[in-house]
């Protein structure tokens, strides 16, 4: 049954591959990381952390609009494909694995690059961030795809789109600060911590900056994080909430995709 | 099943060539299938191209060859003859009438009243979602011209 999605991934990948979009997003990430590693003092942990401001402000954000537009523009192809004897499943996952996967790379890659030519050391550092960034990347992504499946009018996807991304990146922080602030004279810990690992972000970050050891840079959520699963299960929880992160839009989209009328 | 969609729109990124290579193997069709039909629609020239390369006209064209080689036992058509040139537009219906006669069965949706009666057996109607006629085309109109049909289905939809 898988054969049908192979065959679909592997032409949908050397068409994302070639997309000017990707290139483009791919030679910004390897410029910047260069950058970072030539003019920050090459120190790794440094440029992960520089790094990582972008990684978590950019990344989900062009993620998100590229999984919206590569279903905006595939429509028309997909619905050939499925006059085509092929399960909707089996298109889908050929699609997404083709469009999200080379996307989601782009930072593991491009940053890969510069670490081994300018770092050579420090490889965990870098598999966390190469994880994380996969993970986020593919989540946004995925999310993408679901909202653009889910509604027809393109202006409400769109709208949905740069609504979650706002939502998890600029206002979530926000709202924790406050309610820390405001409610600091109650035992809100467990809140805030159960709180953090519901934004894919914040667990991104958390990531981390638990393995460059700034925890203190965390300030409230690190310290937290460590007081409450201690530091050896601290990033293996983490990285399996950005997991959840993935699997859940991802499902929705093959839910949608599989019941939608064309 | 061979289908032709309204709108013919390819990943940008491929090439002709490469879209048509997809659809075979998606249909599990081996050996040269399309090479008659790159060859009746002029499209040697075009498939080395990427699809956004291509004009409105060719990509037509492609789409016409992806529904046709293999040569599929039903054909589902989306206003096929839009955007085709005069020529092309002539060899398609040569393609289907000759379809036709092998016996495929061809479903299709068009504007063009005068293309019906060399093309179909039956024509239906729909309005609004709903089947306000649906009869053999020689019942239409039996001198068979492009005009008697035109005027035997506006005064028939008129009627409701």
């Amino acid at each position: 049954m898988m054969q049908a999605a192979q065959v679909i991934a592997r032409w949908e990948l050397r068409n994302t591959l070639r997309s000017r979009w990707v290139a483009g997003y791919a030679g910004a990430i390897a410029a910047l990381s260069a950058g970072l590693f030539a003019y920050g003092g090459g120190i790794p942990e440094q440029v992960v952390v520089s790094l990582l401001n972008v990684v978590l402000l950019v990344v989900p954000l062009v993620s998100l609009l590229f999984g919206v537009v590569s279903v905006h523009t595939a429509r028309e192809f997909l619905e050939l494909l499925l006059a085509q004897p092929l399960r909707r499943e089996e298109l889908f996952w050929g699609f997404v694995l083709g469009t999200v996967v080379p996307v989601a790379l782009v930072v593991p890659v491009g940053l890969g690059t510069a670490w081994g030519v300018a770092a050579r050391q420090g490889w965990e550092l870098y598999g966390i961030l190469a994880l994380e960034s996969f993970l986020l990347s593919g989540s946004f992504a995925a999310f993408g795809i679901w909202f653009a499946l889910r509604w027809e009018e393109r202006l409400k996807v769109f709208g949905a789109a740069i609504l979650l991304w706002f939502a998890l990146s600029v206002l979530y922080d926000g709202v924790l600060l406050a309610a820390a602030f405001l409610l600091q004279r109650y035992p809100i810990e467990r809140a805030l911590f159960v709180a953090l690992l519901l934004n894919p972000i914040d667990l991104a970050r958390v990531a981390v900056l638990l393995q460059v050891d700034a925890a203190a840079l965390l300030g409230y959520t690190g310290a937290l994080l460590r007081q409450v699963v201690g530091s050896t299960w601290a990033i293996p929880l983490v990285v399996v909430g950005s997991l959840c992160w993935l699997i859940v839009p991802l499902w929705q989209a093959a839910r949608t995709f599989v019941r939608k009328d064309f | 099943m061979g289908y032709m969609p309204q709108q013919p729109r390819f990943p940008e990124n491929l090439t002709a060539a490469e879209i048509i290579e997809l659809v075979k193997q998606v249909r599990g069709l081996s050996g040269a299938v399309e090479e008659p039909y790159i060859e009746r629609f002029s499209l040697a020239q075009e498939l080395t191209k990427p699809v956004r390369a291509l004009s409105g006209g060719t990509r037509q064209k492609l789409s016409a060859v992806l529904a046709l080689m293999g040569e599929p036992e039903i054909l589902v058509l989306d206003e096929p003859t839009a955007g085709l040139d005069p020529v092309t537009a002539q060899r398609f219906k040569a393609e289907l009438r000759a379809r036709r006669a092998a016996g495929t069965t061809v479903l299709l949706t068009t504007h063009i009243v005068s293309e019906l009666p060399e093309l179909v057996d039956e024509v239906l109607v729909l309005l609004e979602g709903r089947v306000v006629l649906h009869e053999p085309i020689a019942a239409l109109a039996t001198d068979g011209s492009p005009t008697a049909l035109e005027e035997a289905l506006v005064q028939r939809i008129r009627e409701g």
